[in-house]
C-alpha cells in the first residue's frame, strides 16, 4: 500500500527499530535473541501498518496536525485498529441477526464459516495487515487497497448494504429471479445484488 | 545522529563481550579488545549468512558463559572456537525452525560438545545437531522438559549418528 511507503519515508530506521525490537521480544517471549529475516520483515510490516493507520481517522480521512513520534504513531494506530476490529465484530453480529444467503453457498460460507475464523485468528499485534480470508463472495466495491481488519470492515459494510437492499424484496421473488438468471446460481461465485439491480433496472427501462 | 546511535550500540556490544572475561579468566580464558571485535565482526557475517536479525543482547555472552568451563575449550583456540560456536548456534536456530529457545539450544550444544563430540565442532554441527534438528522437525519436544540438558545421555549408546536410530531412541525416552 502507498500509505506504508509514505510512513517508511516519514520515520528513520533508528526510530522504527526499537519498536520492532520490542515486538520481537514479545514474539519470541524473550526466549530468542535473534529472528529470521522473514519474521523481522513481518514485524516491521506490522509496525509500519499500525503507524500508517494512525494517520487516518476512522472515517479513513487523513488526520491533520503535527507529526507524532514513531512510537506515538504506532501506539495510536494499534489502538485505532483494535477499535476497528471491535467495530467490525459488532457490525458482523448486527448483519448476522437477519442474514440471508439466499441459498448461495459462496455467500453463506464466507459469512457463516469464514468471518468467525477471521475474528478468532486475527492477530493485531504481530500480523495486523493480514486479512486471513480469501473473501470468495465478491462485493461490488474494490477493496484491494485495504489490508487487515480494514478490508474486513469495508467488506462487511458492503454486505450490510447488499442485505438491506435484498431484504426490500420478498425472499421467494429474489430466489426466483436468481434462479432465472442462472439455474446453478447457488453454486456460483456471482454477486447476488448485482443480478437483482440489473434486473430491476431492466424492468424500469422496459 | 545516525552514526552516534550506531557507535554507542557498537561500544556497548564490545564492552558486554569483554565483561565475560570476569568469569572466563577463572578458567584461563580471556579475550582482548581485538578478539572481541573479530568475534563481533564474524557474528555479523554469520547473521547475514543465516539470514537472521539479532536485537539487543547478542548470543556471544551466553555462549561464553555456557562453554567457558568446558574441558574441551582451549585458550589457544578460544577465539576460533567461539566464532565457530556462534556460527553453529545461528545455523541450528534456523535448522530447528526456531522451535527451540536460545537457552535450550545452548544447553543441547554444550551437552553434546562435551559428552558425545569431545570438543569436535565439526562432529557437533555435521552429525549431532543435524540429527537433533531433524528430530525436532519430526515433532520431538523432549528438550522442553529438561531445558535442553541431558540430551546427549539419551543417545550415549549410539556410536553412529544415524537419523532413524536417533529418532527411535528419542521416542523410547
Amino acid at each position: 500500500m502507498d500509505r506504508i511507503s509514505d510512513v517508511s519515508e516519514m520515520y528513520s530506521i533508528e526510530e522504527l527499530l526499537p519498536i520492532v525490537k520490542e515486538l520481537a521480544e514479545k514474539y519470541t517471549s524473550k526466549e530468542s535473541s535473534s529472528i529470521t529475516y522473514e519474521a523481522a520483515n513481518h514485524l516491521m510490516s506490522a509496525v509500519l501498518y499500525c503507524i500508517a493507520y494512525a494517520g487516518y481517522e476512522e472515517d479513513f480521512t487523513i488526520v491533520e496536525g503535527g507529526k507524532l513520534t514513531a512510537r506515538q504513531a504506532y501506539e495510536n494506530g494499534f489502538l485505532k485498529l483494535k477499535r476497528l476490529a471491535e467495530k467490525a465484530h459488532q457490525l458482523y453480529n448486527e448483519i448476522m441477526q437477519d442474514f440471508d444467503a439466499y441459498e448461495n453457498r459462496c455467500l453463506y460460507d464466507t459469512m457463516v464459516k469464514g468471518l468467525p475464523e477471521f475474528f478468532m485468528r486475527y492477530d493485531i499485534k504481530f500480523k495486523p495487515d493480514d486479512y486471513i480470508l480469501t473473501l470468495d463472495y465478491p462485493v461490488l466495491k474494490d477493496l484491494s487497497i485495504y489490508d487487515g481488519v480494514e478490508r474486513i470492515y469495508h467488506y462487511l459494510e458492503c454486505i450490510k448494504a447488499e442485505q438491506n437492499y435484498l431484504h426490500g424484496f420478498l425472499r421467494d421473488y429474489v430466489i426466483n429471479l436468481l434462479t432465472s438468471y442462472h439455474k446453478r446460481y447457488r453454486d456460483n461465485f456471482d454477486n447476488l445484488c448485482e443480478i437483482v439491480i440489473a434486473h430491476e433496472k431492466n424492468c424500469r427501462n422496459n | 545522529m545516525n552514526n552516534d546511535w550506531l557507535l554507542i550500540s557498537q561500544k556497548n556490544e564490545l564492552a558486554n563481550v569483554l565483561n565475560t572475561n570476569e568469569l572466563s579468566e577463572k578458567f584461563g580464558l580471556t579475550l582482548t579488545s581485538q578478539d572481541a571485535e573479530l568475534i563481533l565482526a564474524e557474528r555479523k557475517k554469520s547473521l547475514i549468512e543465516q539470514r537472521r536479525v539479532e536485537f539487543g543482547d547478542n548470543i556471544i555472552q551466553k555462549l561464553i558463559y555456557e562453554f567457558c568451563d568446558s574441558q574441551y575449550v582451549d585458550r589457544n583456540s578460544y577465539v576460533e572456537t567461539l566464532i565457530r560456536l556462534q556460527e553453529i548456534f545461528y545455523q541450528f536456530k534456523n535448522e530447528t525452525e526456531d522451535m527451540i529457545t536460545d537457552d535450550e539450544l545452548l544447553h543441547v550444544m554444550r551437552d553434546m560438545f562435551d559428552e558425545v563430540c569431545y570438543g569436535d565442532l565439526n562432529y557437533l554441527a555435521g552429525s549431532c545437531l543435524e540429527a537433533f534438528s531433524q528430530a525436532i522437525k519430526e515433532g520431538y519436544r523432549g528438550y522442553q522438559y529438561t531445558d535442553g540438558r541431558g540430551e546427549a545421555k539419551k543417545f550415549s549408546e549410539l556410536t553412529d549418528w544415524h537419523y532413524q536410530l536417533f529418532l527411535e531412541i528419542l521416542e523410547r525416552n
